[in-house]
């Protein structure tokens, strides 16, 4: 019996690591994320703190330049000093007029930290100085000098590097005008050369907030070049004013001489990835950029990535602990289950097997009572189930004392074997019996009882002694056989030499036969040509005599001269037939399968074309296979057929038929015709050779057809045969083998 | 001059040999014919070196062969016809009274040109030898 087993819910480890798999990536997903959402802010909030610290510088660097611009108003408005100024430049100005005006420039200077004052005329000549003026002076000024006095306003100038001391200066070029009448005139230019080192540049490279990257810059674009206008934090050995291409697009600088505002990244003049805020300085042409670097910005990330990674890795390990726990839990309630299953249907299993036995089975506690029994054991003692059980063991045995000792020996050894008893129905009945027991225990060891199968001896005990009794008989017979065996050995030997005599005659025979065959072929040579040789003569003069002297001949010599020609011509379609004829003893029969209705539906389609014109049918009815010499069969239909043809001459309309049926072994042929058949009498005659029961003037042919279909048939070991009335057609029958089965 | 002839012709049978010369007037052309009752006869005049044949060279038409003829029959006769390089372009035709399927097959495979049964019928004979003699000879008129 097959124990069933429970494929289905068994939790697959596979499952489990899928959901694992699923739940990890999820967890990577979600701090990915995390970690993008913080990088995000964080770059964020440097960007608001790039963008606050330019606003600031810009305002810072707008104040600076405000109030440059602001002293340099005060002396372009003061009419009392342009008037002193050009005293002084025409030579009339007294000393205390001089003291005047350049204590006021000087008091400027002093309280602005400025590097140098100066005076020129509006020849741009110095006419004054604060400081010793510099030879290469008005090379450097001419220019702003110039605007200023073209435009006769302030003018600002560019950083410019004095090449002597490598200081990085401003200049502002005051043009100074005085007006009287309304006309007004130009009378020089006051230059104020300013350090920036003294209050711009600090206010633009202090950083307000903590950190090492942070850089702020001021950049104007010069032809094709970008200049860094003020000290760089990080470029301690580069030049000052350094320049670089605008070819370079990453710079900030670049992006800023070419349009951009607000934040932009890019790669900074020490190759280093930053962000950067850019900011048009107001009423100049410079732009403040500030910057800070990538890294400065995400190096807390570093320190969050592992914190993320390392919840990462805990929340995974934790998520595969759960679900290897419940994977296990699912695993173990499983095989739990099954092995209950499995349980139940062994029980079930031993239950079917105790009844399926055709010996009682019965179960007997310590005190002897029966606690179990199987069907059999109703069968036997006649009694119910609900009867036998509480009953005594021992009372349902002829011997209930030898029953008793029986069991009681079982649970002294343990077991007993082929113990004999005789069990007695309720209806008295006595059957024969060899017990087999052995104790059952609890799982302490304790004896719980006997397990006890009785064996029904009786017909043990018939047979054996039935089996006894056939030995004897065939000892006896054995004894017989052998006599008569010994007697047919004799026999035997005898026969097989009388064999051995018969196959050396066989042998004999066949070389007869042999030998006769050969001859035969010579005969048949001999018939063809020297049998034939002396008949074309015949025909040969004869025809010669009729061509060549046909005066010496009347009519009836002619005729007769004819009528020698004609038998020789018949003479030779004798000598033809009786070859065939001969032919046939002599040919291997090679026997196969044959499809009648094919070899009959080829004959008649060769008879349709040699007798045109006839208005004949022929009509297969059902025709078994055939098993013999295609060619042979094939000729006995030629033969049939075509004598059917010939006979049915004379009726307007020629029916044949075909057919064959069953019979036994053997199947029979027919062919039917409606022709004019023959009289019974000369029967015997039919199938001779050259015999013909109608005239040769009438019907043609030498009479050796019918004569090959027997011989043929005959051969075959077949049977010929025909029936007719004389106007009323005729049958021809013949049989042949069914098909040999081929060993 | 010594005329040569245009038809050879081996054949035992004095019947047959008169048959066919009868035949051959039938044409109603001049056919001069050689005849050897026998193959050895024949093989004299084909392949002895001072024959006749071998020293004038001038081969006749066709040669019509017969199987059943003494001392060497046909087939040998044949055979050796067909392997000489001086008879071996010569048209022979067996024209002989066995109408075995073996003997056909042997003879056009050692060569022979055509293979005619000898009909019983005379007037057919005499059809047959009109036709071999204006295939075959004529033909040779027409190529010469």
């Amino acid at each position: 019996m097959a124990i069933p087993l429970f494929e289905n819910n068994k939790p697959l480890l596979f499952t489990a690591a899928v959901i694992f798999i699923i739940v990890s990536l999820f967890i990577i997903v979600v701090a990915f994320l995390l970690y993008q959402s913080q990088k995000k802010d964080l770059k964020s909030a440097a960007e608001q703190q790039i963008n606050a610290i330019a606003d600031l510088k810009v305002r810072e660097i707008e104040s600076w330049r405000k109030e440059r611009i602001d002293d340099a108003r005060f002396i372009f408005t003061n009419q009392i000093f342009a008037y002193g100024v050009g005293r002084y430049l025409a030579g009339s100005l007294s000393p205390g007029g001089k003291e005047d005006i350049f204590s006021l420039l000087k008091a400027m200077r002093e309280s602005h930290h400025h590097k140098n004052i100066l005076l020129l005329d509006k020849d741009k000549k110095v006419r004054w100085s604060a400081e010793p003026p510099r030879m290469d002076f008005s090379e450097i000024h001419a220019p702003v000098v110039g605007e200023a006095l073209a435009t006769k306003s302030i003018i600002l100038s560019d950083f410019y590097i004095d090449k002597k001391t490598n200081d990085v200066h401003l200049t502002i070029s005051i043009p100074l005008l005085f007006s009287r009448n309304g006309r007004e005139s130009i009378l020089g230019v006051v230059i104020i050369v300013i350090d920036p080192e003294l209050r711009l540049y600090p206010a633009v490279k202090t950083w307000p907030v903590p950190g090492s990257s942070g850089e702020a810059l001021i950049i104007h674009r010069e032809g094709n070049e970008v200049v860094y206008l003020n000290q760089l934090r990080n470029a301690v050995n580069r030049p000052m004013l350094m320049r670089r291409s605008i070819d370079e697009r990453e710079l900030p600088a670049v992006k800023a001489v070419m349009g951009r505002r607000g934040i932009v990244g890019g790669v900074d003049y020490r190759g280093e990835t930053i962000i950067a805020s850019i900011r048009p300085i107001p009423d100049s042409n410079w732009y403040l950029i500030a910057k800070i670097d990538e890294k400065e910005i995400y190096a807390p990330m570093a320190q969050r990535f592992w914190i993320i990674t390392f919840f990462v890795i805990a929340i995974i390990i934790i998520c595969g602990a759960v679900i290897t726990h419940i994977w296990r839990y699912q695993e173990s309630k499983y095989y739990r289950r099954r092995m209950e299953q499995e349980d139940k249907s062994k029980a079930l299993y031993a239950r079917s097997l105790i009844e399926a036995s055709l010996d009682p089975l019965v179960t007997i506690n310590v005190d002897g009572k029966i606690m179990d029994v199987n069907s059999s054991t109703e069968l036997v003692t006649g009694l119910t189930r609900t009867q036998l059980i509480g009953s005594d063991f021992s009372e349902h045995f002829t011997q209930p004392e030898k029953a008793k000792e029986g069991y009681q020996l079982v649970f002294e050894k343990g077991a007993v074997r082929d113990y004999p008893l005789a069990l007695r129905s309720s209806s008295g009945q006595v059957t024969e019996v060899l017990y087999n027991a052995s104790v059952y225990k609890d799982a302490s060891g304790a004896p719980q009882g006997v397990f006890a199968a009785a064996r029904d001896v009786t017909e043990l005990r018939r047979t054996q002694q039935e089996l006894k009794k056939a030995h004897d008989d065939l000892e006896l017979r054995v004894r017989e056989r052998t006599k008569q065996l010994q007697t047919a050995n004799k026999a035997l030997e005898a026969e097989i030499r009388e064999k051995k005599e018969a196959e050396k005659l066989l042998q004999l025979r066949t070389l007869l036969l042999e030998a006769t065959n050969k001859e035969l072929e010579s005969f048949d040579y001999s018939i063809s040509h020297d049998l034939r040789a002396p008949l074309r003569a015949i025909d040969g003069y004869s025809r010669m005599i009729l061509r060549d002297q046909p005066d010496r001949l009347d009519n009836e010599g002619k005729r007769r001269l004819e009528l020698i020609r004609t038998n020789t011509q018949i003479m030779g379609k004798l000598i033809d037939n009786l070859l065939s004829f001969s032919r046939l003893v002599r040919l291997e029969l090679t026997k196969s399968r044959l499809n009648m209705e094919d070899l009959i539906n080829d004959v008649w389609h060769e008879l349709q074309i040699i007798n045109p014109g006839r208005n004949m049918f022929i009509s297969i009815k059902e025709i078994p296979a055939g098993w013999g010499d295609r060619i042979l069969v094939k000729q006995v239909y030629s033969n049939l057929l075509s004598n059917a043809v010939k006979y049915t001459r004379t009726k307007s309309e020629a029916l044949i038929e075909a057919g064959g049926y069953t019979d036994g072994d053997e199947n029979i042929y027919y062919v039917k015709d409606n022709g004019v058949g023959f009289d019974m009498e000369y029967y015997d005659k039919l199938f001779g050779v050259f015999q013909r029961l109608h005239g040769s003037d009438d019907y043609e042919g030498t009479g050796v057809g019918l004569a090959i279909v027997q011989r043929i048939i005959h051969r075959h070991g077949g049977r010929v045969w025909a029936e007719s009335k004389v106007d009323e057609g005729a049958i021809f029958y013949f049989t042949l083998q069914k098909e040999e089965k081929i060993i | 001059m010594t005329t040569y002839p245009d038809l050879v012709l081996v054949e035992d049978n004095h019947d047959d040999i008169e048959m066919i010369k009868d035949a051959l007037k039938d044409t109603g052309e001049k056919i001069s014919t050689l005849v050897f009752t026998d193959g050895a006869e024949a093989a004299l005049f084909f392949f002895q070196p001072d024959s006749r044949f071998r020293t004038n060279n001038v081969p006749p038409k066709l040669i019509l062969l017969d199987l059943k003829i003494p001392k060497i029959n046909g087939l040998e006769l044949l055979k050796r016809l067909k392997s000489d390089d001086k008879t071996r372009h010569i048209p022979v035709v067996i024209f002989t009274s066995s109408n075995a399927k073996s003997d056909r097959m042997t003879c056009y495979q050692s060569g022979a040109n055509s293979y005619l049964i000898k009909p019983l019928d005379a007037d057919l004979f005499s059809e047959y030898i009109g036709e071999i003699i204006k295939y075959w000879v004529g033909m040779n008129e027409n190529i010469s």
